[in-house]
This record gives C-alpha cells, sequence and structure tokens, in this order.
C-alpha cells in the first residue's frame, strides 16, 4: 500500500513538474512578431535602467501582478487567466518577448497593450526591472 | 405615431422592456463570466436546447476547442468548466428566444383584435426590427471572437448593447405615451429648457454608456485599481497622444469613462435647478431628486467597480445602474415634453 501511494505521489510531482515545464515553454514557443524579434534592452541590465523600472512598475503593474512580479497583486485575483509570475517568467523568455507582451499586450485577458502609453524607454525600463525578479 | 391609448398593450409593452432590461443585465454576466464565446454557432431553433448525452457534450466541447479563445487563453480547460460557461451563453441566448416570442405574439395578437390599430403599426414594427437587428448584432459581435483573435471587438459589443437599449427605450417610451397619453403630432411644442437640457443629460449618458461598454469589451477596467489617481497621477501621461487612441487604448478609454461621468452628472445637476426655478409638477420636482440620486450612486458604484477590482457583483450592479438612469432620463423626457405640450394646449 505504502509503495503504491509512493508511486502515485511521484507520478503526481512528475506530471506537475511536466505541466509547469509546458507552461514555462510555452512563451518560449510563440512566434514573435517581426518587428519585434531579436530586440535587446539598448539600457542593458544597470542598477540605474532597473530603478526606474521599479517606479514605473509600481505605478503600471503592481496591482496585477504584485510587488514582486509573481501574478500575486490585489487586482490580480479575479482575473482569469491569473496575471503571469513575471519572475519565473524572465528566467524563460528573452527581452524581445517581454517587449512585445508589455507593448502589445496579449488578447483575451487583462493584459493590455502599453504602447503609446509607456514610452519605448519606460518600456525597456521594466524589463531591466523584471530581469531582477527572483 | 400611436395615438390610442391602451392598458393591456402598456403592461404588455412594460413587461417586454423589463425582459429587455434583464437581458443586457445578464449580458454583463456574460461578459464577466467570460461566456460570450463559448457557443460557437448560431441556431435560432435548434440552439434552444442544450447538448443531451456525453457524445453531444464532447463534441460540442470539440467545436469550442478550436477557437482561438480555446488556444491562446483557456487550454487546459475541462469540460465541467465547459459546461458552466456553455449554460450562461446558453441561458442569455434562450432569454432572447423569450423576448421574441413575449414581442411577436402578444403583437400579433393586439393587431389582429384591433387594439393595435394597422396604421399605428409603425413603432412596433420598429421594434421587431430593432429586435431582428440585436440578434444579428450579438451573432456578429460572437463571431468577430472566433476567428483569429481570442475575444470580441469592443465595438460589436457595444452596439450589441445600444441596440438592446434602443429596444428597451423604445418599448418604454410607448409605454409611457399608453400611460400618459401620447403627444400630439399636428402640434409640436417648443423645447423648454429643462427638455433641452434632460434630452442633453440623456445624449451623454449614451456616450457614457458606450464609453462603459468599449470599457467591458476592452477589459479596461482592469488597467487601474485605484480612484482618483490613475497610474499614481490624476492625468497619466501619452493618453491623448493620437486621436485613435479615444477609440482604442484601454487606458485612455477607462479615463474617460472615469471623468466623463461626472459631466452627465453636471448636466443632471443643471436639470434639477432649472427645474426648481420654475412652476413644474411636485412629481417632476420630486422626481428629478431621484435622478440626482441615481446619477450619483451610479458614480459611486462605478468608484467601487475599480477599487473592488472589477469584483463581478459590484460590476453588475454598476450595469444595472446605468440602465435605471437610462429609464429615469426617457421617463422624464417625457414627462418634461408633456409639459411643454401643456403650455401650448
Amino acid at each position: 500500500m505504502k509503495r503504491l501511494l509512493l508511486i502515485l505521489l511521484l507520478g503526481i510531482i512528475a506530471l506537475s513538474a511536466c505541466a509547469d515545464n509546458n507552461q514555462a515553454t510555452s512563451e518560449a514557443s510563440e512566434t514573435i512578431p517581426a518587428e519585434y524579434a531579436g530586440r535587446t534592452n539598448p539600457l542593458g541590465s544597470g542598477s540605474d535602467a532597473a530603478s526606474q523600472g521599479a517606479i514605473v512598475f509600481q505605478n503600471y503593474c503592481q496591482s496585477c501582478h504584485g510587488p514582486q512580479g509573481h501574478g500575486d497583486g490585489p487586482a490580480g485575483g479575479s482575473l482569469d487567466p491569473e496575471p503571469k509570475n513575471l519572475a519565473e517568467l524572465q528566467a524563460t523568455v528573452k527581452d524581445d518577448y517581454l517587449f512585445w507582451r508589455i507593448s502589445d499586450g496579449r488578447e483575451g485577458t487583462a493584459m493590455v497593450p502599453w504602447k503609446g502609453i509607456l514610452t519605448e524607454e519606460q518600456i525597456w525600463q521594466v524589463i531591466a526591472f523584471i530581469r531582477t525578479l527572483r | 405615431m400611436p395615438q390610442t391609448q391602451n392598458r393591456a398593450v402598456m403592461i404588455w409593452l412594460y413587461i417586454f422592456a423589463f425582459i429587455v432590461a434583464f437581458l443586457v443585465i445578464f449580458g454583463g454576466f456574460v461578459r464577466l463570466t467570460r461566456s460570450g464565446l463559448s457557443i460557437v454557432e448560431w441556431n435560432p431553433i435548434s440552439g434552444s436546447m442544450p447538448p443531451i448525452g456525453a457524445k453531444a457534450w464532447q463534441e460540442e466541447f470539440a467545436k469550442y476547442q478550436q477557437t482561438p479563445e480555446y488556444i491562446k487563453v483557456n487550454s487546459g480547460m475541462t469540460l465541467a468548466e465547459y459546461k458552466y460557461i456553455f449554460y450562461i451563453e446558453w441561458i442569455h441566448r434562450n432569454l432572447a428566444r423569450l423576448a421574441g416570442l413575449v414581442y411577436a405574439l402578444p403583437v400579433l395578437y393586439f393587431l389582429l383584435t384591433k387594439k393595435i390599430p394597422l396604421k399605428e403599426f409603425g413603432i412596433y414594427f420598429v421594434m421587431g426590427l430593432l429586435f431582428i437587428a440585436q440578434a444579428v448584432a450579438g451573432w456578429a459581435m460572437v463571431a468577430s471572437g472566433l476567428v483569429d483573435r481570442p475575444s470580441v471587438s469592443h465595438f460589436n459589443l457595444t452596439i450589441h448593447l445600444l441596440l438592446a437599449l434602443s429596444l428597451f427605450g423604445l418599448a418604454f417610451w410607448t409605454a409611457l405615451g399608453h400611460k400618459y397619453g401620447f403627444a400630439n403630432s399636428a402640434k409640436k411644442a417648443k423645447w423648454s429648457l429643462p427638455s433641452k437640457l434632460a434630452l442633453t443629460s440623456f445624449v451623454l449618458l449614451l456616450i457614457q454608456i458606450s464609453y462603459g461598454g468599449f470599457t467591458a469589451g476592452l477589459k479596461a477596467g482592469h488597467v487601474s485599481d485605484t480612484w482618483p489617481l490613475m497610474f499614481g497621477t490624476l492625468i497619466p501621461p501619452n493618453l491623448f497622444n493620437s486621436f485613435i487612441n479615444i477609440f482604442e487604448s484601454p487606458q485612455t478609454i477607462v479615463f474617460i469613462h472615469r471623468w466623463f461621468a461626472f459631466v452627465v452628472f453636471a448636466v443632471i445637476v443643471y436639470l434639477y435647478v432649472a427645474i426648481r426655478q420654475q412652476d413644474y409638477s411636485t412629481n417632476i420636482a420630486n422626481g428629478l431628486r431621484w435622478l440626482v440620486a441615481a446619477v450619483a450612486l451610479q458614480i459611486g458604484l462605478g468608484i467601487f467597480t475599480i477599487l473592488s477590482h472589477v469584483e463581478i457583483a459590484v460590476a453588475l450592479a454598476h450595469q444595472a445602474g446605468a440602465l435605471l438612469l437610462f429609464t429615469l432620463s426617457i421617463y422624464f423626457i417625457h414627462r418634461l415634453r408633456a409639459a411643454d405640450a401643456a403650455v401650448i394646449a
């Protein structure tokens, strides 16, 4: 009986690991539009850009994504689908993906486009901040 | 325009208007639960029955699994979860079918029994056309979310809402005519200041409701959960740096929706003051207090919707509040125009 439970438990862990892995890689496998593909953060990953980005993030993103970007902001609880955990996401995607998603949003979700509202520089600053999230 | 008052027709119109009003509020529930794209076909007759049996459900679910919404947003949804959103949309569509029957059968009966004289049928015919247009617009809205994009067009959603309100408004206006008497088309009454203000506030209210539709369609209510500040400031930068933002940018649209409410409020307060300064019946003067209270309540509900992170019950109450304001506005235009007509009588 104990062995059966152990096998079941291991199976569940393996399945959930696969599910997490699928989720993490799904963004990486999305086709980034040509206008964004290959772009890298011109501000680099310096602390100056990140600290500016933290201010922008606090005003525009934190309510849904949470102060540490874990997708646990107060406004995120009622959202379906839930806001992304940016700390996890940033480890699996490149700058161009983040720049695309922040600029154009994701249709069908509450992630609206920020292009035009945030300047390009502000978006890169936010990305620099997101890169610091753990 | 009709001239013949009839109590039975009046009651029918009130009931029909009530069903349409309920349909509008339930439509808000469909939107808020993201159920609107769950039924991917439009079958006005056969669609009145839900799938029966496991095989039929699997087939229906398989059709939904081909949609952009499932592929891009809801992948991994279970059949049980699908059934939940299916039934919400299915109830909405069946309520519309009920409204269609509540329109068509009585209007036929009243025509046959001459309670509605044939020469006065025009306005009831327009109601029928509006109902059909509304059904087509509803399907066009759903169809806009079935190809490429996983959400409906906010323009289509707003047209669907405004057509429903037009149908409701026309039925309610005509019911008021049956209750209080119809305007004499031969004698055009001059528009008094209060009547002009009531009409102005009604037009402004329609603009505000349209922006409410845009806000819902773009999920723009979620972009900021603070009030009066938005993104930490009273007037966020870049909202109006492009004309198209007024119709396309969720941030700009929700900003307009937040503050245009106070323009509507100001005109209604002005209307109230104008009425108090003139010799109107106490019914109208006291009734306008309710209109002022309703618009204040509606603004409060709007703010609460923001602060509650668009909690479904609060957002629905906000939508019901818009309908209440719309109803009161029509009522006061009707009564003020009757007062204008009484002056020349």
